[in-house]
């Protein structure tokens, strides 16, 4: 990523630390002034003790009595019970609860709107990258972005409060100071250059690590792993790796130890030059008290302190100030999936005209494709691997848009219509389906489950021959699915899953169903069960297949065959056969063992 | 595993502790040597620095001492602490680092040695895994962490010994306020306790957020999001999270705010404001203390507090780390039950026979294979064919020793085959699964499921040959040494579908696998794909001994034997011929498949 090496101008910074803030403001005042309330509080206790404790040395130098001296012993605990009663009611009791509440509010935003990301942009790595690198810690970011500011502005109170008391003490010690923190500064400067540059080197040593580690952890390669040797390779491998990474340790190890050891020096000496001086003005010009001591003890541990803070959240602010730019970049975004348009109607037809398509701008997967279905048909479309099933159908939903050509729905092209209604007409089951770690109810249902919900999931279970299974579990359709937070969640087969991914479709009740390769991981049987019910449940239905057993598509009204993104040939299967071409060609290939099989049946 | 049935006696939590330590220090013991000089050091230079040398100027210009007297040994300190530093400077950079890799790697291998050695039912029964991955992850980052608390434990015990010291050298009495400071922070246990409950009940709440997020961003889901409302379900699931929060946050806030603050309030009001009184009334009223000796005793105190703070923190830490090396205890106690036999390699494939083979998987009921007799004899083409669930892919993994038979016994040949040595029995067996899991090492050691020697450069050309992917491989800029995927390799080799499942046949070859397994290898082909694979493949196995598995009843038609599974029971056995006579499980699978094909045929005849 170019932009992280890109120095970021000062009203950038300015504006996205402005929109922390804004942002938070707006969506919860009550913790804006809380944050305020602290910078103050953080920022100036620590000087305000200094002087408390200055007050009291030297007092005691100039001799005052005892019920002075605890006097003012007990006045120093006021303001410090008032600091430690605010810290811990405000980190331990009100700022979690604010803080979640306004995570909450942040993530809904976020999450609402990559449900308009065009599903296109998935697939360039780029975006997709941008966009994991905004979502995933979005939350995060824009609060840290305002603990950054507010720790910076506090840090900053109490630096100048300590120059103050150093001016007191002595001139000379604070123009010392002032110089070792710049110093001190320049080096911290340097340092996180090397580090930056050292985690950059060390990064791919880090994958390879990771990886090794990953295919010794994960299920997937457990079975690979125990049949052969290949613990073997990866140890031989990670030897190598650790090598090259000791070696990257030692070479960037020597560059930086030559900082620290200068920054400690800087550190040391200096407190040295401050000891001597004050010691001068104690002893020799008597021009300071023995109070003065106490100021420099903590005051140098406080400067120290609040510097470190200032210059770590200073190379910390256009790291942060990066991510709240692409936060507010991906929150104005345009989509172009709308949510206005024209209302939907029931469908009577849906024509392909000349459309083509891609994934990427080279190679085409669809060539001027041409097709039409009619409401209440049943079609097949079949194909080789890669032909461009699955992509025709990801294109009728509109997840991506034709790059040539167009998609009519009722005559009207279908970027038209109001895009969330559309979608409601259709009944979906992906080859990839996925599982939810949510009931079973509502992974059928694919919404929040109501009461009124149970008997159309109990039919679509019906419908998808897991109704069995579903009586079998003691919590029924309620069972919490997947293992993601609840120990006790149940985990399927993949027929099992699938047979739920084909329930969910039903469960829509829309007027067109889509299945893309439904039987993949069931046996025979329940095959054969599926493609009945389908044909029942489909009857004054719109029903596209997409499968490679050519049995459960035979019965199709019609069957497309599509090869390297052109429809070839188009017909019933009769049709199909006498024609003689690819579709014959791949049924017979199918069929030739089961007709030979079945000639030995009697 | 509940988390109220997870808790640890404090004799537990105790023997955690030991039981890491004594790994650490067999894994990381230059390593900590090292950090413990340096934790001792360091804690004694700032002790020296700001508390020592500030007692001693303080009393030096109260008792009229020069800058003459006073500078020397101030100078001397000096060089000390710098002298630690330096050396600290150099450990933290350079030494720890190469020490914590080397030794990082030694307790890595280590865990990757025992996970090899697990036994595969650890990876598929989804509690067991669990407790791996956790063992794996935090378990293993725990027992690190336990050598971390052990220097921090030390470092406060230093701050305070050194501070004792001085106080019992200013004054005996003084010792009682530091007493003081550690009986009040017994408080701290029970917030403590507070804290840590709160934080495993956010922890909780932020995983179902998490994998709400995740769902939302992951390219897998966006296709049922934008389809159906199950966005609604998911916003539920964050919702109710957010709430179960903001409850547990309600009642425990103002608590553990309220016992916080109290304990802070003990420390400083009663023990800091008592040490400071009695050292103002000793310096003001009855004159016996000198005012460096006030000011230490001053500054001391929060110091104090501040160790006893920290001390506590660690504490309730202590609790926490203990219970993640509770998973790392349990999973690495737990004996793998399948080992190796102390008999001979394999030096011949012969037939295989089980004889009234059951198994019963870990807490199930039921068995999932009963009594199973059969032989498979040497060079055969068996199926095994059966509905969902009907127990063939753990026949066949019984038949690898992935898992070991609940009671019968296997037979390779005459011998049982838990009495071979177990890596040369699993390495006599080739498989190839419905999706080919290659790794990201050189398509040469792929093949060959091990590291790579020169002379296996024949070997392995030969296999790509015969495979038909050579002239791809060759065209490769480092040929068989290209990386396979791009990972980490930018000029790794990405290759389709079909390549891999070539790369797959061709590790047929070049193993020299006796007897190949195919597990589904073609439900995801088109028939014409499928077809050519089943070509590749009969080629790759000439002469072995052949067992698939498959729900295309058509790749089973031409096998020599047929195995019919039907609950855990074989049902049916013989040749295709044999089976529809029977007209049982295996006949009624078979016509409901081709049926319509059959009709097919009806009409084709038809028109002839």
């Amino acid at each position: 990523m170019k932009n992280d090496k890109k120095k970021k101008a000062l009203h950038t910074i300015l504006a996205d630390g402005w929109f922390s803030w804004k942002y938070i403001w707006e969506n919860s005042k009550k913790y804006a002034v809380l944050q305020l309330i602290s910078v103050l509080v953080e920022g100036l206790y620590p000087p305000l003790a200094v002087l408390l404790s200055a007050w009291l040395f030297n007092s005691l130098d100039r001799g005052i009595d005892f019920k002075h001296a605890a006097m003012i012993v007990i006045c120093m605990l006021v303001p410090l019970f008032a600091y430690n009663l605010w810290g811990y009611f405000f980190d331990l009791s009100l700022a979690p609860k604010l803080q979640k509440k306004l995570q909450f509010k942040i993530q809904s935003d976020l999450l609402k709107k990559t449900c308009d990301v065009e599903l296109e942009k998935y697939d360039n790595p780029s975006y997709y990258d941008e966009f994991l690198f905004v979502i995933q810690d979005a939350d995060t970011h824009i609060e840290s972005a305002m603990d950054t500011m507010r720790s910076m502005i506090s840090a900053f109170f109490t630096i100048i409060a300590t120059v103050g008391l150093f001016a007191y003490v002595s001139p000379v010690v604070m123009i010392v100071l002032i110089v070792s923190a710049v110093l001190s500064l320049v080096m911290n400067t340097k340092r996180k250059k090397l580090d930056y540059q050292s985690y950059l080197k060390a990064t791919p040593l880090n994958k390879k690590e990771q990886y090794i580690s990953r295919v010794f952890r994960l299920a997937d390669f457990a079975k690979e792993l125990r049949l052969s040797k290949h613990g073997e390779t990866l140890f031989k491998e990670y030897d190598s790796n650790t090598d090259a990474y000791v070696t990257h340790i030692k070479v960037f190890g020597r560059q930086k130890v030559w900082l620290q050891v200068v920054d400690s020096l800087n550190f040391y000496l200096t407190y040295l030059v401050v000891i001597i001086c004050t010691l001068h003005r104690v002893t020799v010009t008597e021009s300071v008290l023995v109070g003065g001591f106490a100021i420099i003890v903590n005051s140098n541990w406080q400067f120290r302190n609040a510097m470190q803070k200032f210059s770590e959240m200073l190379s910390e602010l256009p790291k942060e100030s990066l991510h709240i730019s692409k936060i507010r970049a991906f929150l104005s975004e345009k989509s172009a999936e709308k949510k206005e348009g024209l209302s939907v109607p029931s469908v009577s037809e849906i024509e392909f005209v000349d459309v083509s398509f891609g994934y990427t701008d080279g190679d085409m997967i669809l060539k001027d494709l041409n097709l039409k279905i009619n409401q209440g048909e049943h079609v097949a479309i079949v194909g080789c691997n890669g032909a461009g099933k699955s992509t025709l159908i990801k294109l009728l939903l509109n997840l991506y848009q034709p790059r040539g050509g167009c998609i009519l729905y009722n005559g009207i092209d279908v970027s038209k219509y109001n895009m969330q209604e559309y979608r409601k007409h259709f009944g979906v089951t992906f080859q990839d389906y996925q599982i939810f770690a949510t009931s079973l109810a509502e992974n059928v249902i694919a919404d929040t489950y109501k009461e009124v919900d149970k008997e159309n999931v109990e039919h679509a279970l019906r419908m998808a021959t897991f109704n069995e299974k579903a009586d079998m579990l003691s919590k029924g359709i309620f069972t919490q699915l997947t293992r993601e937070f609840d120990d006790d969640g149940l985990v399927f087969s993949g027929g099992e899953e699938q047979k739920i991914a084909i329930a969910r479709a039903i469960a829509k009740k829309s007027e067109i169903i889509i299945m893309d390769e439904p039987s993949a991981a069931l046996d025979p049987i329940a095959e054969y069960e599926l493609n009945e019910n389908i044909k029942e449940y489909g009857k004054d239905k719109t029903v596209i297949y997409i499968s490679h057993r050519l049995s459960m598509t035979k019965g199709a009204d019609r069957i497309f065959v599509l090869d390297e993104g052109e429809i070839i040939e188009e017909g019933t299967h009769e049709e199909l056969m006498r024609l003689g071409g690819k579709y014959s060609e791949m049924f017979q290939i199918q069929a030739h063992k089961y007709i030979l099989g079945m000639s030995d049946d009697v | 595993m509940n988390e109220e049935n997870k808790k640890l006696k404090p004799g537990r939590v105790v023997s955690n502790f030991f039981y890491a330590y004594r790994l650490m220090i067999q894994l990381y013991r230059g390593k900590y040597i090292w950090k413990i000089i340096l934790t001792v050091c360091n804690s004694f230079s700032i002790f020296l620095l700001y508390t020592y040398m500030i007692r001693f100027l303080v009393n030096g210009v109260q008792s009229g001492k020069s800058m003459k007297e006073l500078l020397p040994p101030v100078i001397v300190m000096f060089f000390v602490v710098i002298l630690i530093s330096v050396l600290k400077q150099v450990y933290e950079t350079i030494l720890d680092p190469v020490l914590s890799k080397r030794s990082d790697v030694r307790f890595q291998k280590f865990l990757f040695t025992k996970s090899l050695n697990a036994d595969l039912s650890d990876f598929e029964d989804p509690a067991t895994y669990d407790l791996f991955n956790h063992a794996m992850t935090n378990g293993a980052e725990a027992i690190k962490k336990t050598m971390d608390f052990g220097s921090e434990i030390l470092d406060s015990i230093m701050t305070f010994a050194l501070t004792l010291c001085l106080f019992i050298a200013i004054d005996p009495w003084l010792f009682i306020f530091p007493l003081l400071v550690m009986i009040i922070n017994v408080l701290n246990v029970r917030a403590n306790d507070l804290w840590y409950r709160f934080e495993r009940g956010e922890q909780q709440v932020d995983r179902k957020i998490d994998y709400v997020k995740r769902v939302f961003y992951l390219p897998n889901y966006a296709k049922e999001i934008r389809l159906s409302n199950i966005g609604n379900s998911m916003f539920g699931l964050f919702q109710k999270a957010v709430k179960d929060f903001l409850d547990m946050a309600k009642k425990e806030g103002p608590r553990r705010a309220m016992l916080g603050f109290g304990v802070s309030f003990g420390v400083d009001g009663i023990a800091g404001l008592g040490a400071e009184l009695y050292a103002l009334y000793r310096f003001l009223v009855s004159k016996t203390m000198l005012l460096g000796d006030c000011l230490v005793v001053l500054r001391s105190t929060t110091e104090l507090s501040w160790a006893a703070t920290r001390l506590g923190w660690m504490f309730a830490d202590m609790y926490d780390i203990a219970l993640h090396v509770q998973d790392y205890r349990l999973y690495m106690e737990k004996v793998p039950r399948i080992e190796s036999g102390v008999g001979s390699e394999v030096t011949e494939a012969g037939d295989l026979s089980l004889h009234r083979v059951s198994f019963l998987y870990d807490g199930a009921e039921e068995e999932s294979l009963h009594s199973i007799s059969m032989t498979i004899h040497r060079g055969e083409r068996v199926a095994i064919v059966g509905m969902n669930g009907s127990g063939k892919t753990t026949l066949v993994k019984l038949l690898m020793r992935l898992y070991d038979v609940s009671e019968g016994e296997i037979m390779l040949g005459n011998v049982n085959i838990r009495d071979f040595e177990l890596l040369s029995y699993r390495a006599m067996y080739g498989v190839v699964f419905q999706d080919y899991q290659e790794l990201t090492v050189s398509i040469a050691e792929n093949v060959l499921g091990r590291p790579y020697v020169e002379s296996d450069e024949e070997r392995v050309i030969e296999a790509l040959k015969k495979a038909g992917i050579w002239t791809v491989v060759n065209s490769l800029p480092n040929g068989i040494h290209t990386v396979v995927g791009r990972e980490f390799d930018e000029d790794g080799a990405l290759f389709s579908q079909g390549q891999l499942q070539k790369l797959a046949i061709a590790t047929i070859y070049a193993r020299n696998c006796e007897i190949v397994i195919l597990d589904e290898p073609s439900s995801a082909l088109d028939p014409i794909a499928e077809q050519k694979l089943f070509e590749e493949l009969y080629r790759a196995c000439e002469g072995k001994t052949m067992i698939f598995i498959s729900h295309r009843m058509s790749s089973v038609v031409n096998a020599d034997h047929i195995f019919v599974l039907d609950d855990g029971k074989l049902v049916e056995d013989g040749c295709h011929v044999e089976l529809m006579k029977q007209n049982g499980i295996y006949a009624e699978m078979f016509r409901k498949q081709a049926e319509s094909y059959l009709a097919e045929e009806e009409c084709e005849s038809d028109e002839e």
